[in-house]
């Protein structure tokens, strides 16, 4: 299995907070785009954020980009500069025309607006405008499942991630938000059993950072620590040093950003990330796993020689004193400039991989999504294993993160954090939403015993949440038909129940003539409540029709939810 | 095995039916192809055993309705006025072995359904979602004038009915509503139109009956513990009252019943017992439901298994 060792799935809605605001839109100032659409990108993003647990429509997002952008005196200057029939030009003639453009043809709209802009804009040394909208388009996804889902099509169904959970907070009074970040990402494991393994953020702002770690590590199906100290905190702080002793007791490992870009809170906290600071609490607990994220920056190892003073440096000298120190090469996209860099950085990295010490201390990751500002995963994945050797890559992605992790293999046993994850994945047997790989499978058979295993998971788009006829079908049914308990284990739980199983159920144990007015009371609610939620009924589909059709649904126990959901949408349908 | 069969077939008792059911086509023909009616029906085929003995047989239920008035489906208190023509029975291949009746009836029904939609918006994640307008469920009243005719499949005893049925169901049984009985109460004058039974009793009077019948459905389960969501409690009370039938039946206590019955059924939902096991129920019950004729105490289980 080989594993993304550093990743994100949350999405920008996911860790909004006004300290967030102001971090993502300084991150997008970086960026290397027109000024004129980046002032209008952080414009709007601002104004969609600042709505708080709204819906983030990406599609509106786009449109006033656009609209802010070519009505702007600037653009209207450059559009002059072109040609009469110029595609652009005719394309951007009459506003209302945007109306018509869907998600896809407004980005690359905004792509064409910035290649125009780009030539004329002194300041945008490249104007790599596809993939700043790219990565925003990632950012603003309405879920955590759909970031999630975004990436693990990239994958084989042999490639695993590690998704890191992002606590960006002033004094942790946004909880609600964090924990539906955690429950959210956590939700990610039942949807990709055996194939993710979340960190928990720690961040020593927010008071009830150790409770909500350990109780993320025991029972959520989180494997490890995410620091970002950056953010704002010490890394040598009481507070950390109690998570490092449960860590280092219990073999949790620990990822924390480390190189001198990213997010910050401010340029004096960009330091916190120092790995120099690390000497002194790897004294105190040598046996504790630590990765350093992005080894320090991609930077120092582009150069002929790793300088004798720097990040990555300091990182190879902790690792000759501590067994439980690695590094990660996520988002490093200096090499992917070419020429001399590209030859020094993989020179490099051989080097690195030929000598015991670190050989085996090094782990394959993409940063995901952020790295998207670069490119997509699915290159940098090609890009690293078109450069490394097949056993250099499969040391990196393979072999170290299996031990970092602490899955079972054949020199080891399952660390507690992967322990508590086998448990975890197997009380939730019945919310999995795809097939789990082998390791998972025996694993589960190893700690539950020879006849134990996971049912067969995934309903796809015959339960799908995306489908409104299912989702009002489920609502319907939690109004009134589900008990609190299988409300609790979730939509697509809920598919895999029967109809037997909901409060109406009583066929057989009542007179045939109460159970017949009970039909015809559960066909008029349920069609009420479609009508009313706006649904329509299908060509060749009338009232009358409707409710005879659901009386014969609801009038057999075997029928699964799933397959009642899949009868409904025949007969309904939502714009 | 075939000739058994058609050995078993009473033709002369099929015989009288042929007209009948070729007149219920032809009427219901030119009904069928309007669009505003509807039709349902089932036909299904089976073995009829009666006294140890057994015979084929098929049971139909058609139904010819039509929703004369209704009000909006959106809002609250959906209502409607409906007529309907239905005929409902077995036919088996030996008449003397069926004591299913042949029921037809014609009748108006008008509802009230006691519900309103709540208004929702959809939330980003699975299952997640906010209720913008709320509603209600407090049931479904239902009230029925219906006149009919029944008989038995030799034809030998034939009545004319008329009579009102109200009906009240809630399909929700959380919280307090989980105490409130489902009910329907059906009064039937029952006119004789020829009863060789009665004849041989020296009796022929027109009658009286009344139906009421009340369950519930407790979800005790949930009440007592998490992991036991699946057990329910039903309880179901059925009387039977016929009045103006003739002396014999009156001394022969078959002008009353009752019928009691309480039940546990456990669904194991999503994973069956043993892997096949889906659901289980154990019922005792008390009295009779007619036609059946004696009173009795049973204890019934039953299991679902290698359902689909």
């Amino acid at each position: 299995m080989r594993i993304n060792c550093h990743a994100h799935v949350f999405n920008a809605k996911s860790v909004f907070t006004s300290e967030t605001l102001e971090i993502l839109l300084r991150r997008i100032t970086e960026m290397e785009i027109p000024a004129l659409i980046k002032t209008e990108l952080t414009d709007q993003l601002g104004k969609i954020l600042s709505k708080a647990g709204d819906y983030v429509d990406e599609e509106t997002f786009f449109r006033n980009v656009v609209k802010k952008v070519s009505s702007s005196k600037e653009f209207k200057d450059v559009l002059k500069t072109l040609a009469s029939n110029d595609t652009l030009k005719l394309e951007l003639q009459g506003g209302a025309a945007l109306q018509d453009y869907a998600v896809e043809g407004l980005v690359r709209l905004l792509e064409k607006v910035g290649d125009a802009i780009g030539q004329e804009d002194k300041d945008a040394a490249k104007a790599d405008i596809g993939d700043a909208l790219a990565f925003l388009r990632i950012a603003l996804q309405p879920s955590i499942r759909h970031v999630t889902d975004i990436l693990m099509e990239q994958l084989t169904l042999q490639d695993a991630v590690i998704p890191l959970v992002m606590d960006i907070t002033h004094d942790g009074s946004d909880e609600k938000l964090l924990e539906k970040q955690l429950a959210d990402t956590s939700a990610q494991v039942l949807a990709y059993p055996g194939r993710i393994f979340p960190f928990v953020a720690v961040n020593t702002k927010r008071p009830e950072h150790f409770s909500i770690m350990e109780a993320a590590l025991a029972g959520r199906g989180f494997v490890g620590v995410k620091l970002y100290p950056s953010l704002g905190y010490s890394v040598n702080s009481p507070e950390m040093f109690k998570v490092y002793a449960y860590c280092e007791e219990r073999g949790v490992p620990i990822l924390m950003h480390c190189s001198e870009g990213g997010f910050y809170y401010s340029d004096e906290t960009r330091t916190n990330s120092d790995p120099a600071l690390w000497a002194a609490i790897l004294e105190k607990h040598p046996n504790l796993k630590i990765c350093f994220g992005h080894f320090g920056g991609a930077t120092y190892l582009t150069a002929a020689e790793i300088p004798a003073s720097c990040w990555t440096r300091t990182i190879l000298d902790l690792m000759t004193k501590f067994n439980g120190v690695y590094a990660d090469i996520a988002y490093h996209s200096e090499p992917m400039d070419g020429g001399t860099g590209e030859q020094n950085y993989f020179k490099n990295l051989s080097v690195l991989l030929q000598t015991p010490a670190y050989r085996d201390r090094l782990l394959f990751g993409t940063d995901y999504f952020l790295s998207r500002q670069r490119l997509t995963e699915k290159i940098y994945w090609k890009y690293f294993t078109k450069h490394l050797s097949e056993n250099e890559f499969r040391q990196i992605s393979e072999d170290n993160p299996q031990r970092y992790l602490g899955l079972p293999g054949e020199t080891q046993k399952a660390s507690g954090p992967i322990a508590n994850y086998i448990r975890f994945v197997y009380q939730q047997r019945g919310s999995l939403l795809s097939e789990s790989p082998a390791w998972l499978k025996n694993a589960i058979k190893e700690l539950y015993g020879p006849t134990a295993s996971l049912p067969k998971p995934s309903l796809g788009a015959k339960w799908s949440w995306n489908n409104k006829v299912h989702a009002y079908f489920y609502v319907f049914l939690a109004e009134g038909q589900l008990s609190d308990q299988q409300k609790a284990r979730g939509f697509e739980a809920v598919g895999m129940l029967k109809l037997r199983d909901l409060a109406y159920w009583n066929k057989g144990f009542e007179a045939n003539e109460i159970w017949n007015l009970k039909l015809k009371a559960m066909a008029e609610n349920l069609d009420s409540f479609f009508c009313a939620n706006g649904g329509g009924y299908e060509k060749k589909q009338d009232t009358a029709k409707a409710i005879a059709a659901l009386q014969k649904i609801f009038n057999n126990a075997s029928t699964y939810i799933h397959e009642a959901g899949e009868a409904c949408d025949a007969i309904y349908h939502f714009a | 095995m075939q000739s058994i069969i058609l050995r078993k077939i009473n033709w002369g008792a099929m015989l009288p039916l042929i007209p009948a059911l070729l007149l219920l086509l032809v009427v219901s023909g030119p009904v069928l192809a309007a669009d505003s009616w509807d039709f349902n029906y089932r036909f299904q085929p089976g073995l009829l055993t009666a006294a140890s003995e057994w015979t084929p047989a098929l049971n139909y239920d058609v139904k010819i309705s039509k929703v004369m008035w209704s009000q909006p489906e959106k809002q609250a208190f959906r209502k409607y006025l409906s007529a309907h023509v239905a005929s409902r029975g077995a036919l088996a291949g030996d008449a003397d072995l069926n004591n299913e009746p042949l029921l037809a009836d014609a009748g108006f029904t008008t509802a009230i359904n006691l519900y309103r939609p709540p208004i929702v918006s959809l939330g980003d994640q699975p299952g997640e979602y906010k209720t913008v307008e709320e509603g209600f469920n407090r049931g479904r009243l239902s009230f029925s004038l219906l006149a009919g005719y029944e008989s038995d499949q030799t034809l030998d005893n034939r009545n004319l009915t008329g009579g009102a049925e109200v009906g009240y169901v809630l399909t929700e049984n959380q919280g307090f509503k989980a105490l409130v009985p489902s009910i329907f109460v059906g009064y039937d004058f029952v006119f004789n139109d020829h009863s060789d039974l009665e004849q041989d009793l020296g009796d022929k009077d027109d009658s009286r009956r009344v139906r009421v019948f009340a369950s519930w459905k407790l979800p005790v389960g949930q009440w007592i513990a998490e992991t036991l969501g699946g057990l329910n409690a039903h309880f179901d009370l059925r009387y039977y009252k016929s009045d103006g039938l003739s002396k014999a039946y009156r001394d022969a206590d078959q002008d009353e019943a009752v019928y009691k019955a309480a039940a546990l059924s456990y669904s194991f939902g999503t994973e069956p017992l043993w892997g096949v096991v889906n659901a289980v129920y154990v019922r005792l019950s008390n009295g009779r439901i007619p036609p059946v004729t004696n009173d009795d105490t049973t204890v019934t289980v039953g299991l679902t298994v290698w359902e689909r």
